[in-house]
């Protein structure tokens, strides 16, 4: 394995220091010349026409310096996709949850916002509202929304090799339901945006987000500004999870009224806005049957998935098709159906959220637990004997490249010390298995593209462009690591400009899992870029070819002859001498089906790659049962995951770890609840409840690796990889130790003792 | 509404401000003295992202009205380098990984720090116990448990 100086190290992200000493700034703790503060007026019903909005006494308020109402605003509707578009960031005629944004207001200070959200007075005329999706897909449903209908905002259906034929020559047939909930992505910093509008036109602004450019495209649809006019400026985000990869009324309000006022406007949710008004899990009905041989073979799968979308679809696109996509990438099954229905409800709007496809994944996996103990299998042969394998074809033409199931089963086997335990823990205790994955990338258009630069200073030192965001996954310090190891320049050396949509090249953003990929590429380009300029004139100056020269900390070296040496400094200044400064350039965009777009999704044809790469491992969890309260404290987990080469191990380590803790509050205690009016019930920490240092269990993480021939140093991904497993090893390790397989999560107390009664 | 005017210390500096009676600490630190490095995240105490040490002990910033803070001396995130010496405790969360979005953060570090002042060799149950409060989405907790435990030894 080639070794490296910086990449492959557990070094300090750059981030951190700011981080450590308060310095590093969120949006909520910006603060503007003149700055107004914003406040939001929103429906107090699930489903409404609005029929008058009377905003003159709040107007009239001393303090408050502008009203806005969507009516004002250009009948913009947001969607990720032009036919996906059907949410008015500011409702106009129509509420479709409780909390749905109607009018803001923008005041001197937070006190007299508040003031004047209670002098606006709102005529609403109730509509029937529908919470369930298989109400909702009723004959007589409610409809939310003109064009979808029985309230079906999307539905996939894809089907490979013959499936009936397959369940007749199966042995067996397993058919199981399960029933996912919805779940809050929680992350630490509430939701808020900043603007700035200039008299020149010029939009600037700060919101948490994970993708600058999706954001400012949308923001210049929604107010008719053109792309140059606006700038999202690089913030310090607190989170993302997938629940900031949207366009949010917040961002449009401030902007609006910033521009209304010409004075900067700050908008910062509460916590319960934030849960109430951002996105939120899609909770799944998860029906699925397999056909296995008496040998365990799986000979067909079909699989369907309700997914209960909320009130406008935002990106439960991705979240419907996502789940294709893994249950075909781990296993092998040569007869596949899959069906994925997307609901509208009168709910909060669900998106992605890390992880996608954990609903199916915790389906199947309980249920290869239940064919192997059904026919006398182990669970861990019988993964092994299905796991694909680097170079497998897909079913629906995509292929793998790189991948290393099999390795991570081995090793989740050996550190979990699997062999010792399963089947001998003391009563009440329990081990389970799962295999899951994900992807990197999928079908963006040209938005896949990601770009980098870099200009060199007159010394040694240079400024990193690229349009890659992080939301504390470590990206930035991930693309400097990068930079510095291919430049030969110590990391300290680099400045880093990045998710600016002025001063940056575009990024695909992080939520769909190509920051590693696909930015991390772009950038190694443009630093191999700059390289070769700088090795170019040096060996200009030295009369060598520049094959012979190389660059070590902050040095060009004769490779045979280190004692023949010139400064980068030396070569930066000649080439600014000579007319040819050195500035770096690379541009990357990683293969996924591109060209059809996802109208292909619908019409059955989903062919060709889906992503750049595949990524895979295994989670094995330990729990203990208390049978007298139902109570599940999951004591270990290990991650064996394959990233494809681990760029900095510790960072990789903090993702699997962080997934893990977050997927296992999901599995026992973390549910969304909605009373009959549509009113989000448990909104704040005191009642939705998120897993404690004291409620973590122990987690090892594993890195395996088996180096991506396209990824960057082998890189592909991880931040999602480790997290769709967890819950289904958790229910595989409640299994083990009880018997029970649980048919719904969160496994909640109540639901283990009900389940053990019916033993 | 009449104002109250308190005078206390912030990171070793005195500070006399005047205040709405129901102006909280964090408010006051965060709008009035743009220390920003103290967060909210949840309004109601439950998360330890407004954590401060008042007098040495942590507290929630965000449940503390300002006028209680009468006389009292109030440690933020941005008090706790020496000069440009970090804190031990700074030390060890970057040097084990603990810092992802940052935003839980300067709560963690300040509680643990409190908690070392008191007992400086705690055990990991220890910690856990009086860190339980302070809630991180990213991490998992793993590492910063790890750095607390690593900050004893120095």
């Amino acid at each position: 394995m080639k070794r490296y100086s910086l990449i492959g190290q557990s070094i300090e992200r750059t981030d951190s220091l700011d981080k450590i000493t308060g310095a590093a700034k969120y949006t909520a703790d910006l603060s503007l010349p003149r700055m107004l503060y914003a406040k939001v007026v929103r429906s107090s019903h699930a489903h409404a026409r609005i029929l008058n909005i009377d905003t003159s006494k709040a107007e009239r308020l001393p303090g408050v310096k502008a009203v806005v109402i969507g009516g004002e605003t250009i009948p913009y509707k947001f969607g990720i996709y032009k036919r996906t578009r059907d949410q008015y960031l500011l409702a106009r005629d129509r509420v479709r949850y409780l909390g749905e944004e109607i009018a803001a207001v923008a005041a001197i200070d937070e006190e007299t916002a508040e003031e004047a959200l209670d002098l606006i007075r709102v005529e609403y005329e109730p509509l029937p509202a529908v919470f369930d999706p298989l109400e909702a897909m009723g004959e007589d449903a409610p409809q939310l929304h003109e064009h979808a209908k029985r309230n079906i905002g999307d539905h996939a259906k894809l089907e490979f090799g013959d499936v009936e034929s397959a369940f007749r020559n199966s042995d067996r047939v397993y058919e199981d339901r399960i029933v996912t909930s919805k779940v809050s992505h929680l992350q630490m910093e509430p939701y808020g945006a900043v603007a700035s509008y200039e008299p020149s036109g010029k939009l600037d602004l700060w919101v948490p987000n994970q993708s600058p450019f999706t954001r400012r495209r949308a923001l210049s649809n929604a107010l008719g500004i053109p792309l140059v006019k606006i700038r999202l400026h690089h913030i310090y985000i607190g989170g993302g999870f997938g629940g900031r990869s949207d366009v949010f009324p917040a961002e449009f309000i401030v902007s609006f009224l910033s521009m209304k006022t010409k004075r900067p406007v700050k908008l910062i949710y509460s916590r319960e806005e934030t849960m109430i008004a951002t996105r939120q899990k899609h909770p799944a009905i998860v029906e699925l049957r397999l056909g296995v041989r008496r040998d365990g073979t799986i000979m067909a799968r079909d699989l369907k998935m309700i997914l209960d979308g909320g009130a406008y679809m935002s990106s439960g696109i991705v979240a419907v098709n996502t789940s294709f996509i893994y249950s075909e990438s781990i296993y092998r099954v040569p007869n596949m159906r899959y069906e994925g229905i997307r609901v509208y409800t009168n709910k909060t709007t669900c998106s992605m959220q890390r992880t996608h496809g954990c609903q199916y994944v915790l389906a199947e996996e309980m249920m290869l637990d239940r064919v192997a103990g059904d026919l006398g299998l182990d669970p861990v042969e019988l993964r092994l004997t299905h796991a694909r394998q680097a170079g497998d074809a897909l079913p629906s033409g995509s292929k793998i490249t790189s991948f290393a199931l099999r390795e991570t089963i081995e090793k989740a086997i050996a550190v979990s010390g699997w062999k010792e335990k399963r089947g001998r823990l003391p009563k009440g205790q329990g081990i389970g298995m799962a295999c899951a994955g994900s992807i990197t990338g999928f079908n963006l258009g040209f938005r896949l593209n990601s770009s980098a630069l870099i200009k060199f200073n007159e010394d040694s030192s240079c400024t990193l462009f690229t349009g890659n965001v992080d939301n504390g996954q470590g990206n930035e310090s991930m693309m400097v690591q990068i930079a510095a190891e291919v430049l030969g320049i110590p990391m300290e050396d680099i400045a880093l400009v990045c998710a600016d949509t002025e001063l940056t090249p575009q990024d695909p953003g992080n939520y769909p899992m190509l920051t590693a990929f696909c930015s991390g590429n772009a950038v190694r380009l443009a630093a191999e870029n700059a390289k070769k300029q700088i090795l170019e004139m040096a060996a200009e100056k030295l009369k060598l070819g520049s094959s012979d020269l190389d660059i070590r900390d902050r040095m060009i070296f004769v490779k045979r002859n280190q004692d023949k040496r010139i400064s980068v400094e030396d070569v930066t200044r000649l080439a600014f001498l000579k007319g040819k400064a050195i500035l770096g350039k690379g541009s990357y965009t990683p293969k996924a089906q591109s060209e059809e777009g996802w109208a292909v999704w619908h019409a059955g044809k989903f062919r060709g790659q889906k992503g750049a790469a595949y990524t895979d491992g295994t989670t094995v969890a330990e729990v203990e049962v208390d049978r007298e309260t139902g109570v599940v404290k999951v004591r270990n987990i290990v991650q064996a995951y394959d990233c494809g080469y681990a760029l900095n191990p510790m960072a990789v380590e903090g993702q699997w770890e962080g997934v893990a803790v977050e997927m296992m509050g999901e599995t026992l205690f973390g549910k969304l609840s909605w009373d009959k009016h549509g009113r989000l019930m448990n909104n704040s920490l005191l009642d939705y409840l998120i897993p404690t240092m004291l409620d973590a269990p122990k987690v090892k993480a594993t890195i395996v690796e088996s180096i991506d021939p396209d990824g960057p140093f082998g890189a592909k991904e991880v931040g999602i990889s480790g997290g769709p497993g967890v819950l289904a090893a958790i229910a595989n390790a409640i299994h083990d130790a009880t018997g029970v397989f649980i048919k719904e999560v969160p496994a909640t107390p109540d639901k283990i003792l009900a389940a053990l009664k019916e033993i | 509404m009449e104002k109250i005017q308190v005078r206390f210390t912030v990171n070793k500096e005195e500070v006399l401000l005047n205040v709405k009676p129901y102006e909280t600490l964090l408010e006051s630190l965060r709008e009035r003295l743009h220390l920003t490095g103290t967060k909210e995240a949840c309004g109601l105490g439950a998360c330890g992202s407004c954590t401060v040490l008042l007098d040495g002990q942590p507290v929630r910033s965000c449940l503390v009205l300002t006028p209680e803070v009468e006389g009292a001396e109030i440690t933020t995130i941005e008090g706790l380098k020496e000069g440009e010496k970090l804190d031990p405790v700074q030390e060890a969360f970057m040097a084990h990984g603990a810092v992802q979005c940052g935003f839980c953060t300067p709560g963690m570090v300040l509680t643990a720090k409190s908690l070392l002042n008191r007992s400086p060799r705690p055990t990991e149950e220890e910690v856990l116990k009086a860190m339980s409060s302070n809630i991180c989405r990213c991490t998992g907790y793993t590492k910063i448990i790890e750095a607390v435990l690593a900050a004893t030894e120095t």
